[in-house]
């Protein structure tokens, strides 16, 4: 493989090489919060904070999701001692979804240097998929589902409207499972 | 065939249906028909202990501490009112005078009429946090009818959620809550039909499929009288005290939530030519069908 390199301000990756200001845009534009912990358990890097307290060299273990996955830990040590490369979870914050993953990063002898966590809110995704409810069911899932989601910004409503065109079908020649009717009183 | 569990009881003052499919889910009915039970007392105008009672003997002296249901379903009552979309929460005094649905049902003096049309502005519902709400006129009274079963709908799959129940369907006399993907379909999706209103309950017309969603009708061919050769209903115009006149027999709305099925069904069948963009806005609406007096049929989606 390889090796990355730095020649005065260029980055040469093993396909391709970026100017550091080019990196600097590119990790701006990500949809998602992005933390870089190391393997102390530190708070290395931060690009797009959802929780506004979050701070630089601050331990994981005092994050909003931290608290409000306890697993987090158990995921870290995972990743820390090579059980897992990455590792995928969703949750419900309040009345907000979010899809995080798990990302370990190694230098080239394989040593843990920490890992990135991608936490992405996909509420609005929720909301467009909920008349399926295949998302809800992806919840449900006690095994890591690899979704696969658009990030590009759809028209919600258009977007909406399009899966229930699809979804509800009035004249079924079904027999009833229920019957909705005037009250009688 | 997939098992079917169903309790069958009366409350709300019509016939509740709860449907689970698995024999674990049982063990929420109790629940349910405690929670239905509490809310019944709660919301009741049939019920003189109820709080929307004691709210009514109250209108024009004091404001009357409430529960949080209460409170917030009257609040909700209140601004979906004053939209002046057909539903008017403070309508209960002209409800009780025409008594449609009762033995008793009459067309009232128009004179009488008229005054009470005075009593019925949603405006005079006053609410004030935390949990206080009166009726600033005498004769005013709440009536949560065109509501409530919504509320409580909704309510129940909650408490189902908590129970870890994934499918079912709560029928609160015709108002229909279906959740999650429907086991009895390989396409997940759920058959719902819409009561035949020319023939006798429980026969369909038209039979919807759709995915999980509240299916609520507002609909004049349930509780209705004829007087002098005259057909009343019970879908009363705030606007002039009568049966509103339509060429509707009924409507039938699929939305999210079983409160906003109501809500749009009551406003629909007073303005069956609301644009749909109109109705996608708050996203709760999904679809509707108008039933018409003349047996057309009309789909909105």
């Amino acid at each position: 493989m390889k090796k990355t390199f730095i020649k005065n301000d260029t980055l040469f990756f093993e396909n391709g090489n970026l100017k550091i200001s080019e990196l600097v845009n590119l990790l701006k534009a990500l949809p998602f919060e992005v933390l870089f912990i190391d393997s102390a358990g530190r708070i290395k890097l931060i690009i797009h904070p959802l929780d506004p307290d979050l701070k630089l060299n601050q331990r994981i273990s005092s994050h909003l999701f931290f608290k409000t996955m306890p697993a987090t830990f158990d995921f870290l040590e995972k990743l820390k001692h090579g059980k897992n490369s990455k590792i995928s979870r969703a949750l419900k914050v309040k009345e907000e979804y979010y899809n995080l993953t798990f990302i370990a990063i190694y230098d080239e002898n394989q040593k843990y240097l920490g890992c990135l966590q991608i936490s992405e809110n996909i509420t609005e995704i929720i909301k467009k998929y909920r008349y399926g409810g295949f998302i809800e069911s992806e919840f449900q899932k006690s095994k890591q589902p690899d979704h696969d989601f658009h990030y590009h910004d759809q028209s919600s409503e258009t977007y909406r409207q399009e899966i229930e065109k699809d979804l509800i079908d009035i004249n079924t020649d079904d027999d009833s499972d229920a019957i909705s009717g005037a009250s009688e009183l | 065939m997939m098992p079917k569990y169903q309790t069958h009881f009366k409350a709300l003052g019509t016939k509740i249906t709860l449907t689970v499919f698995s024999s674990f889910d049982q063990q929420v009915f109790a629940p349910s028909k405690h929670l239905i039970d509490y809310y019944e007392k709660l919301f009741s105008i049939y019920l003189s202990d109820s709080e929307i009672s004691r709210i009514n003997r109250a209108a024009g002296q004091k404001m009357i501490k409430v529960s949080t249901p209460t409170f917030d379903l009257v609040t909700l009552a209140k601004k979906i009112s004053l939209k002046s979309w057909g539903f008017n929460a403070a309508i209960g005094p002209l409800v009780k005078e025409w008594n449609v649905g009762f033995e008793d049902a009459h067309r009232p003096d128009k004179n009488q009429v008229r005054q009470l049309l005075h009593q019925i502005d949603p405006q005079k519902i006053a609410t004030q946090a935390p949990n206080l709400i009166g009726l600033q006129q005498t004769g005013m009274q709440l009536d949560l009818g065109g509501i409530a079963k919504g509320y409580i709908a909704d309510r129940l799959e909650d408490l189902w959620a908590a129970f870890g129940v994934r499918t079912g369907i709560i029928d609160l006399g015709g108002n229909l809550l279906t959740i999650g993907n429907s086991p009895l379909h390989a396409d997940q999706k759920w058959r719902i039909g819409i009561q035949d209103p020319w023939n006798p309950r429980g026969k369909a017309l038209r039979v919807v499929r759709m995915p999980a969603c509240s299916a609520v009708t507002s609909g004049i061919y349930e509780r209705n009288f004829t007087e002098n050769h005259h057909f009343y209903h019970h879908i009363l115009d705030p606007r002039t005290g009568y049966p509103l006149k339509t060429q509707l027999m009924g409507v039938t709305v699929f939305t999210d939530q079983s409160v906003w099925g109501e809500i749009e069904s009551t406003r629909l069948f007073f303005n069956p030519e609301t644009a749909v963009d109109e109705l996608k806005k708050d996203r709760h609406f999904m679809a509707a069908v108008f039933v018409y007096q003349n047996h057309e049929i009309r789909i909105l989606k």
